[in-house]
């Protein structure tokens, strides 16, 4: 009992090293996004209000995908740097130090997110609110934890900063447009492809909902894809701690 | 996770506080485009049709501290399809007005159109405020004086006022009113447009700002918890702002205690 509380002090006190050390980027989010939005809110003639979540998303969702590679990026760093060798010589786990970066990377930005976003509009008006439906709001939370966890992983493995920007860039922009003109080079003259909808669906279930609403005859697919991305959420997030437990090493 | 939950809230509730008092202090007004509108047309007498051509109800937004002003700035194209007798033809009007003036109002109303229209074919501003104010629907506040244009015998008012239905909530409406001769038809919906810009003034209300404080209060409680709770030192400036609500409410006590003893 002695030995687990002083693993559990070890990792209190790692966790927040680590949020700490993400804090200013934090920081940056809760500043940016609530500007954002309040000013889009202030600026946004009555007629738009329906259509505000997809502007305000589009716009802020920029802020959000920039902090999730920067804390990955901080991650891999420590990783490359040996920082880790310093504090997983303290009883703390190999799995406990995954999961407080996991932490870190995914729940501490979506959570930072999700409050600059609400925040704005509670103070404004809370009827504002109800004009978003709670599914985005999950979804953007699927989303935005299932592409961190891409971004972490390949931290986790590569040990390498730079692979964690670029594929950080790739699966927040570079991707995403690549998907949106596939999308839509089938989608003038008839319905996108099923594979394309299905793959836009999983790989962006928040943004294939809001940014560009499918075909109802997709429905079914985009459930599929919604079921689907979550179940990648729960293999990438067991895979990292199962990495962690057998096959991560400190060097 | 505490702390960061802690420094969002506090820095999201300054943040908003602070763009709404910047937006409020700046009187910075967002205008952004709106149209095109619904289009309604009476015949009211004879060879003389007068086509009611605009109205406009804006879905007004009910939130507290925020008011809409209806800023018109019309513009209509293809209006009419007249007969030209001098050329023998079907001529399209590109009719353009700027800055028309309207007069707003919660135009819904058809019954009160109807009187609308004489007033105006009459260009009696005075009979437009009566006929408004003797319905009672609100306090009505009209504007500058009537655009007058006449091309092929057609010609155009319009109005331009603010309504305010109830304390902060303006409802906002362009009206145009034409005579058409009888060479001219008028096709209407589908040729028509007309745009015209809506404009939004912030000013904060003391609930929001109050909820703006309440909300970083609220944060800077769980980040001073959370650190606490680690045993890790407070920032400098919270252990300053700290200081100086000790040191208020200790001579705010004092003050009680002296009073209570003298």
């Amino acid at each position: 009992m002695g030995s687990r509380g002083t693993r559990l002090t070890a990792l209190a006190v790692y966790m927040s090293y680590v949020f700490n050390s993400v804090a200013k980027w934090n920081l940056g989010l809760a500043l940016a996004v609530p500007l954002v939005n309040t000013l889009m809110v202030v600026s946004t003639i009555p007629p738009s209000l329906g259509q505000l979540m997809e502007l305000l998303v589009s716009v802020t969702s920029f802020f959000y995908s920039t902090f999730t590679i920067v804390a990955a990026y901080a991650f891999a760093s420590d990783l490359s740097r040996g920082t880790c060798t310093v504090f997983l010589s303290q009883p703390l786990t190999r799995r406990g130090y995954v999961v407080t970066w996991m932490l870190a990377t995914t729940v501490v930005p979506a959570t930072a997110y999700l409050l600059s976003f609400v925040v704005p509009f509670v103070v404004m008006d809370v009827k504002l609110l109800a004009s978003f439906d709670p599914v985005d709001f999950l979804l953007l939370l699927l989303e935005g934890i299932s592409l961190s966890m891409v971004i972490f992983l390949t931290g986790l493995i590569s040990r390498r900063p730079q692979l964690v920007a670029v594929v950080g860039v790739f699966v927040h922009m570079i991707l995403f447009y690549v998907l949106a003109v596939a999308y839509y080079s089938t989608y003038y003259y008839n319905p996108p492809s099923e594979l394309v909808a299905f793959v836009y669906a999983l790989i962006y279930p928040f943004k294939s909902k809001v940014l560009y609403p499918g075909w109802p005859q997709y429905a079914g697919i985009t459930r599929w894809a919604v079921l689907a991305n979550l179940a990648l959420s729960i293999a990438l997030v067991t895979a990292a701690l199962e990495y962690a437990r057998r096959i991560f090493e400190v060097t | 996770m505490l702390r960061v939950v802690g420094a969002v809230l506090a820095t999201t509730g300054i943040v908003v506080l602070t763009t709404l008092a910047a937006a409020s202090t700046l009187r910075a007004q967002f205008c952004a485009f709106a149209g095109p509108y619904n289009i309604y047309s009476f015949s009211v007498s004879g060879n003389r049709t007068y086509v009611l051509v605009s109205l406009v109800e804006l879905e007004v937004m009910a939130a507290e501290g925020f008011r809409y002003f209806y800023r018109p700035r019309l513009t209509t194209e293809d209006f009419l399809h007249c007969y030209d007798p001098l050329y023998n033809r079907l001529v399209t009007i590109n009719l353009t007005l700027q800055w028309g003036k309207a007069y707003l109002f919660k135009l819904s109303d058809r019954a009160l159109i109807e009187p609308m229209l004489h007033s105006i074919s009459t260009l009696s501003l005075d009979k437009v405020v009566e006929v408004l104010e003797k319905r009672a629907l609100a306090k009505a506040e009209l504007s500058g004086s009537q655009v007058y244009t006449d091309i092929y015998g057609f010609r155009v008012h319009a109005y331009e006022a603010s309504l305010e239905v109830e304390p902060g909530v303006y409802y906002a409406a362009t009206i145009l009113a034409g005579e058409v001769d009888q060479n001219c038809t008028h096709p209407l919906l589908g040729s028509t447009r007309l745009e015209g810009s809506v404009c939004k003034v912030v000013s904060p209300t003391l609930a929001q700002i109050a909820r703006c404080l309440l909300i970083s209060a609220l944060g800077i409680l769980l980040l001073v918890y959370d650190l606490r709770l680690e045993g890790e030192p407070l920032p400098r400036w919270i252990s300053l702002a700290l200081g100086a609500l000790r040191r208020a409410g200790g001579r705010a006590g004092l003050l009680r205690r002296r009073r209570s003893t003298s």
